[in-house]
This record gives structure tokens, C-alpha cells and sequence, in this order.
């Protein structure tokens, strides 16, 4: 059998995960369409309230357990998630087929003990806290709209939209 | 007359000293700051505890345990544990829990100990035993949470974790009932769990707010390091908050914690809300790359690698109102974990979210834990001091 050409299978291999991708993401948030986040609602049993700041939609998504997720949608796309409270949400939820790339990420960093800041393949994810009150955020820098930065997605105070 | 050890009970009646003092126990519990059982720890201080089958004198001690004021509770790798402690049951099934933390979490079953920490002892205390053989495997609502499970000493870098922080019990209220459940607590037969309702009684607790004395709260003490790091420094959990002569406040500075058990620190303008202070945290976790300037580190992924070391400045606020100004300095983490040293006062990493102070922030302070509900002779916990 004829050896397949490096450039070749490098090839084959992103268009199969670019497919995967896509095929996933009209079901999951981050990354997803604007209505998305109604499916979101409904796996995290929330409460969902829409705003707009600043020409971005918001979606304000409190859990019965006491936590807010914010899901920040611009040109029909949820581009940004953060999140407030005791304990951490469905991940697996909200970031869709991101949810797999940072776990093959995670697998790899040394062992140590703290909040976390993970980027791979256009996704920034970064979690803090400890039991009883964890904050974080998730984010595709290549989909923000213009003149938009990182730190507007945190609930800190004067540059957070979510607070 | 001398007060002291196990013979300082009802000291104070027969003695002739003052009643309002408490009885004089061994408050003070040895810390060490090293590599940890696995050899592959950065700024951690562990400690050895006892623990014994309730009422018995069956008791094993168990070194190489995460002292941590982030969280709450007595969590024990199952196989580091020989004595044969009984499991927590619900009906005909046994009672689970998956507890997250930044980055892992810890799965297994809810036993009762004695819990024995230097001469305080709290009875018939729920613990968690993480990844016991034969327990069933942890349901998809705790592993789609996206953290690494911790099975092994190598994975968690310890033996357990004692959790010493703030509350008196690891979920609280909402665990109690079903309508606002975040689903910690499982009954869980040998193959599959079902998230249930625990009472506060049957959760994993502090074992510090069960201790018949110098159950407020906690000190960690360590003492100043140079810059550059040390191989091993030794240190003490002092039990109790102004109960004994060895655990006054001092003039320490109290900062209450809001109602998510956190304190707000400012930097350049920015309040960040959701800070904390944490000694199973290991170095400062703060800002990014891009808002201090600090380079990420090329071997170390996730730490600081500036090429001179940098100061910050901050200002920490408490709910109580009360602030302090705090400056720390972050190093060269590559430099740092270049050499033998395993202790460091100036080990730091990214966090946009929050500034959490961990144990490098430790070194050459008293820093106090007060916990939730608790009188002190600086008001009702939670708070920390320093």
C-alpha cells in the first residue's frame, strides 16, 4: 500500500474536524447561533433574561442552584461565556465541541494548584475559585466584534458588561 | 500552677485560674512546606493527620495532607487509608459525593472518623474518601463539569485534603433540598448514583468548627523566605482564634468576607470582587500576560516568567470596609522550579477573573480563617485576617 503523504492526511484530518465542528455547533452555545442559548436554558432548567449593551446581546442565564452565565452573542453567534457562582455550571453544555478541545488540553499541563488560564485552537478558557465560589470565562478571541476585549466579559468592575 | 497537655481538663476548676478560660489542649498542629508525598509539589504546605474508627482506639496517621483554606473538610485518597471506616448510607445505598475544585475534583465515598488534629479532636466526623475501589464511577453531572478527576497521589500531589476554610460544611443549605440542589451528594448502589438531598449533619464538615475547643477558626504561620526560594520550610496550624495565649489577633487587619466568601481587590482602577485568599492555591493567581506585562512561562505553562521580578501593588477590601494596602513581588517561575527549592514568595500566575493569594502570599505572615457564625474576639467569621 502506497504510504499517504504527510501534508496529505494533515489535510483530510482538518477538514474532518472542521466538519465535526460544524455539525456540532448548531446544537451548542459557545461558538453556536444566537438561539442556542434557549437550548442552554432548558438543559441548565434556567432562568433566562435577554439585554443589550452596547450593541452586544446578553443572555443572562441563572441555574436553580444560584449560578449566572452570561452568553454574549454578536453578528448571530455566541462569541463569550461567563460565569458566577458556588459551584461550576454544565460545562459540556455550554461549550459544545469546545468542551473536548480543552479537556485534550487540560490533560497535558503540568500538575498544579489554582485558578487556570487554557488557550487551543481559538478557545481561551479560564477558571478560578474553590468550593462555595467559582468564577470563569470562555471565549473565541477570532469571533469578537470590533474593538471588543477579553476583559469586558468579567463581572469585575468598571470594564465587565455582565454585572 | 501548670496547665497543660491532657491533664489541663477542668484545669481551670480546680486550679484556681480564671473560668472563662478554656482548658489548655495542644492547638498546634506542625506544617511543612516540601515536594509532598508525590515529589511534585510547588508551594504547598501538608501536615499529618490521625484518624480513628469512631469511640476506638483503632487509628492509622496519615502524612503528605494539603492544608487548605479554600475548602472545607477531611478528603483522604481511599488508598492511602488501612482503617476499615464504614461507609455513609441512605437507605440500602451508599452515600457519594463529587466536590469541584479550580481545575479537579474529587470523587468517592462519605465515611465517618475521630478526626485527631494536635490534641483537638473531632468525633465521628463525615469525611470523603476519593476513589475507593469497588464505588461506583462518577455520574455524567460531575464529569460534564469538564475537571480532572484526582485518583492518585500523583494526581493530587497529597495524601488528602484538610480543608480548614471558612464554613462549617462543604455544600450548605443547598444541598439540603431538592428545588435549588447543585447535585454534590449521590446514592449511589455498586453501579450507578442518583443525586440525592444531604442534611447538613451527614455532609463532609470542617473539622475545626467540631472541635469541643478552639473551634472559630484557624492560623497558618510561616515564616518570611528569601526571594529566591527555599528547599523546605516549617510552620504550624494554630487552632482557634484568641482562645489561648498562642493565638491572639494581634493587630491584624480583618477583612469579612462577602456573601460568596470573598473579598474585593483593587489594581489600577479595576475591582475585582470574587478574591480570595487561599493556602491550597499555590502561588498568586492574577490579571494576564497582556493587562501586567508579565510574560507566560515557556516550560511551565500557566505561571509567570517575567525576566526581573515585578512588583505589584493592590488594595484589598473587606464587607466590613475595613482595606489594606498588599505589595508582592512575582519571580522567574521557570528560575524558580530550575532549582531544588519547593517553597516560593513570589511564584505567580494568570487569572482575569479575581486575585487569589496563595500560599506564597503566606510566607512571613499570621494569616487567620475565621469561620462562618463563629464569635472571635474580632467579630463573627467569615473573615480573614492577616
Amino acid at each position: 500500500m502506497f504510504p499517504m503523504p504527510r501534508t496529505g492526511i494533515k489535510r483530510w484530518m482538518f477538514l474532518l474536524a472542521g466538519l465535526c465542528l460544524c455539525q456540532v455547533s448548531a446544537h451548542a452555545s459557545l461558538g453556536g447561533a444566537a438561539a442556542s442559548v434557549r437550548l442552554d436554558q432548558q438543559q441548565l432548567h434556567g432562568r433566562l433574561v435577554m439585554q443589550t449593551v452596547q450593541g452586544i446581546q446578553i443572555a443572562r442565564l441563572t441555574t436553580p442552584a444560584g449560578i449566572e452565565i452570561r452568553e454574549y452573542i454578536a453578528a448571530g453567534k455566541v462569541f463569550g461565556l461567563a460565569w458566577r457562582g458556588p459551584w461550576l455550571p454544565n460545562l459540556r453544555q455550554l461549550l459544545g465541541p469546545y468542551f473536548s478541545l480543552w479537556q485534550a488540553q487540560a490533560k497535558k499541563l503540568p500538575p498544579r494548584r489554582g485558578p487556570f488560564l487554557i488557550e487551543t485552537h481559538g478557545l481561551t478558557i479560564s477558571i478560578a475559585g474553590r468550593p462555595r465560589s467559582f468564577t470563569g470565562m470562555a471565549y473565541l478571541r477570532s469571533d469578537f466584534p470590533r474593538s471588543f476585549q477579553a476583559r469586558q466579559l468579567g463581572f469585575h468592575s468598571p470594564a465587565g458588561m455582565a454585572r | 500552677m501548670l496547665c497543660t497537655g491532657l491533664f489541663s481538663l477542668g484545669c481551670g476548676h480546680s486550679g484556681g485560674t480564671s473560668n472563662l478560660l478554656p482548658p489548655t489542649v495542644n492547638n498546634t498542629l506542625p506544617i511543612t512546606v516540601n515536594a509532598g508525598p508525590a515529589g511534585n509539589y510547588a508551594d504547598g504546605a501538608f501536615t499529618s493527620v490521625k484518624i480513628c474508627l469512631p469511640n476506638s482506639t483503632t487509628c492509622q496517621t496519615i502524612n503528605g495532607i494539603l492544608v487548605d483554606t479554600g475548602s472545607v473538610g477531611l478528603r483522604l485518597l481511599a488508598s492511602a487509608v488501612t482503617v476499615n471506616l464504614a461507609d455513609q448510607t441512605s437507605g440500602t445505598s451508599t452515600v457519594g459525593e463529587c466536590l469541584p475544585f479550580s481545575g479537579f475534583y474529587t470523587w468517592g465515598p462519605v465515611a465517618n472518623a475521630d478526626v485527631k488534629l494536635a490534641g483537638e479532636t473531632a468525633s465521628n466526623i463525615p469525611i470523603q474518601l476519593i476513589n475507593a475501589s469497588g464505588f461506583a464511577a462518577a455520574p455524567s453531572a460531575c464529569t460534564s463539569q469538564g475537571l480532572s478527576a484526582v485518583n492518585t497521589v500523583n494526581d493530587l500531589g497529597a495524601n488528602g485534603i484538610l480543608g480548614v476554610g471558612i464554613y462549617n460544611h462543604d455544600c450548605g443549605a443547598g444541598c439540603t433540598a431538592t428545588t435549588n440542589n447543585p447535585n454534590l451528594y449521590y446514592s449511589c448502589t455498586s453501579s450507578s448514583c442518583t443525586a440525592m438531598n444531604q442534611p447538613l449533619t451527614n455532609q463532609v464538615q470542617n473539622p475545626v468548627s467540631l472541635f469541643a475547643h478552639d473551634n472559630n477558626g484557624v492560623i497558618i504561620s510561616l515564616p518570611s523566605i528569601s526571594a529566591s526560594g527555599a528547599p523546605t520550610v516549617n510552620g504550624s496550624l494554630i487552632f482557634g482564634i484568641g482562645t489561648q495565649a498562642d493565638n491572639g489577633l494581634g493587630s491584624a487587619t480583618i477583612f469579612a468576607t462577602d456573601t460568596s466568601g470573598n473579598i474585593s481587590a483593587s489594581y489600577q482602577g479595576t475591582k475585582y470582587s470574587n478574591s480570595y485568599i487561599d493556602s491550597g492555591s499555590n502561588g498568586y493567581f492574577f490579571l494576564d500576560s497582556s493587562t501586567t506585562s508579565l510574560p507566560a512561562c515557556s516550560l511551565n505553562t500557566g505561571f509567570y516568567c517575567p525576566t526581573n521580578p515585578t512588583t505589584f501593588s493592590v488594595t484589598l477590601t473587606g464587607s466590613n470596609t475595613s482595606s489594606g494596602n498588599l505589595s508582592f513581588s512575582i519571580g522567574n517561575a521557570d528560575a524558580l522550579f530550575g532549582s531544588s527549592d519547593t517553597a516560593y514568595d513570589d511564584l505567580g500566575g494568570p487569572n482575569p477573573n479575581s486575585f487569589d493569594f496563595g500560599l506564597a502570599f503566606f510566607f512571613g505572615r499570621k494569616v487567620y480563617t475565621a469561620i462562618n457564625g463563629a464569635s472571635t474576639p474580632g467579630g463573627t467569621g467569615p473573615y480573614w485576617a492577616y
